[in-house]
């Protein structure tokens, strides 16, 4: 008898393990078609943008960036249309009409270059939803001074948001320390992309090594 | 004995589990086609390009279970995102992107449109960039790029999967999903090529996005 019912009590594990995967699986599914229709019901009339893109390793992301700053997305922002002339992939003339809107930042810190107290930048598209009124980033830009233009000089890599770390990475690195940590090291950056992590200290080390 | 039977059991049940949570790894993006056919104009492109790009749709059409992405032929003509025209095309980016605040390493760009009663989308590729047919470090993948892009306009964002344990001897770039948002690796290795080739995460995520199709 006893035989017979573990076999069988392990295979009544699997399938409610199984099940519970599968419940689990189709809740975050739902989720992302609730957030899906409700977000293509609000718009209606616009569409979303995708790049792929090339990746830079840190020290050319850094090097390629006229300005790296830490600001706030003021919730202000403006989007219109334009046209303008380009070269199709047989070379020859083309216009080009698209959307792009415009986000008005307020900087708390400017890690690299110089920037304004307050300045925009723009990005193409009819606006992002990673913008969020009073979302702390991390933009690396680059800046045309004939246009007086931001742009993001990578979206995958140079769109950041700012966060606190957790506390169990503040006991580890205070224990390792000498038990006190400076502001910049209790926050760290994370691509909005791809999530990837750097801490905010470290980052600011390495731009002042690259511009020695 | 006992113990071993328990043991495998267990073992069965949590390889059941891993199975059934790989798949969501991909990602949805916020819009997606609201029809099955996916129409579009080859615009502005040579032979070479044309011939990628129906490669790449083709690629994608095999896999949706109901999607076909089908061209209407060639034109010439404006490319807009707010017309009703499907383009599918090359640009050169750096002619105009401080217009267009297009970032400066974007090798692609998809839009995909929801309007009324049809569904659209763009896909360019830029120009500014080295482009071959092949795997190489000299150069991105035509086709491979143009694969990841049609993923978009069918309705997938990109994954944030790096399959393989993370390591560079297990993880080569052949085994990043199409959807992957950068033409290389975290360790510099050229993906587009193997963008051709969708992965389990990209096939599962596109067969999703066409249940949700009424």
């Amino acid at each position: 008898m006893k035989r017979k019912i573990i076999p069988a009590a392990c295979l009544a594990a699997a399938v409610v393990l199984l099940f519970a995967a599968y419940t689990i699986n189709n809740v975050y599914k739902d989720k992302d078609t609730a957030n899906a229709t409700a977000d293509i019901s609000s718009k209606a009339n616009s569409g979303m943008g995708h790049f792929s893109e090339i990746r830079y390793d840190q020290n050319t992301l850094i090097d390629s960036s006229d300005v790296i700053v830490r600001c706030i997305f003021t919730g202000k922002k403006e989007t219109k249309n334009i046209t303008s002339l380009t070269k199709n992939g047989r070379g020859e003339d083309m216009e080009f009409e698209a959307p792009v809107t415009t986000y008005k930042m307020k900087t708390v810190e400017s890690l690299k270059g110089s920037v304004d107290d307050k300045f925009e930048f723009g990005l193409i598209g009819t606006g992002d939803g990673n913008f969020i009124k009073g979302g702390d980033y991390v933009l690396f830009l680059n800046y045309n001074s004939e246009l007086d233009k931001y742009k993001l000089v990578s979206y995958s890599q140079g769109f950041n948001r700012v966060r606190e770390i957790s506390k169990e990475k503040i006991n580890a690195a205070k224990a390792a320390a000498d038990g006190t940590l400076s502001q910049d090291q209790t926050i760290e950056i994370e691509t909005v992309e791809t999530n990837e992590v750097m801490n905010y200290m470290d980052l600011k080390n390495k731009i002042k090594e690259l511009e020695k | 004995m006992t113990k071993k039977r328990i043991l495998i059991g267990l073992g069965f049940a949590i390889m059941l589990v891993i199975c059934t949570f790989s798949v969501l790894a991909y990602t949805l993006a916020p819009t997606r086609p609201t029809a099955k056919n996916l129409s579009f104009y080859t615009n502005g492109m040579t032979q070479t390009q044309k011939n990628a790009a129906m490669e790449a749709a083709y690629t994608w059409s095999c896999v949706t279970r109901g999607i076909s992405f089908g061209t209407l032929g060639d034109r010439t003509g404006k490319i807009s995102f707010d017309d009703s025209f499907s383009d599918v095309g090359f640009m050169d980016f750096n002619v105009i992107d401080w217009y267009y605040q297009i970032p400066t390493t974007a090798s692609g760009y998809c839009w995909t449109d929801q309007n009324n009663n049809y569904n659209k989308f763009d896909i360019v590729l830029n120009s500014n960039c080295s482009w071959g047919s092949g795997n190489s470090s000299n150069y991105l993948d035509m086709q491979g790029n143009f694969t990841h892009e049609f993923g978009h306009a069918a309705g997938l964002g990109h994954s944030g999967t790096m399959p393989g344990n993370g390591s560079p001897a297990n993880t080569p770039a052949a085994y990043y999903p199409t959807m992957w948002p950068n033409t290389t690796d975290v360790w510099g290795n050229n993906v587009t090529y193997y963008w051709r080739t969708l992965e389990n995460d990209d096939i599962s995520g596109v067969q999703y996005v066409y249940t949700l199709i009424k």
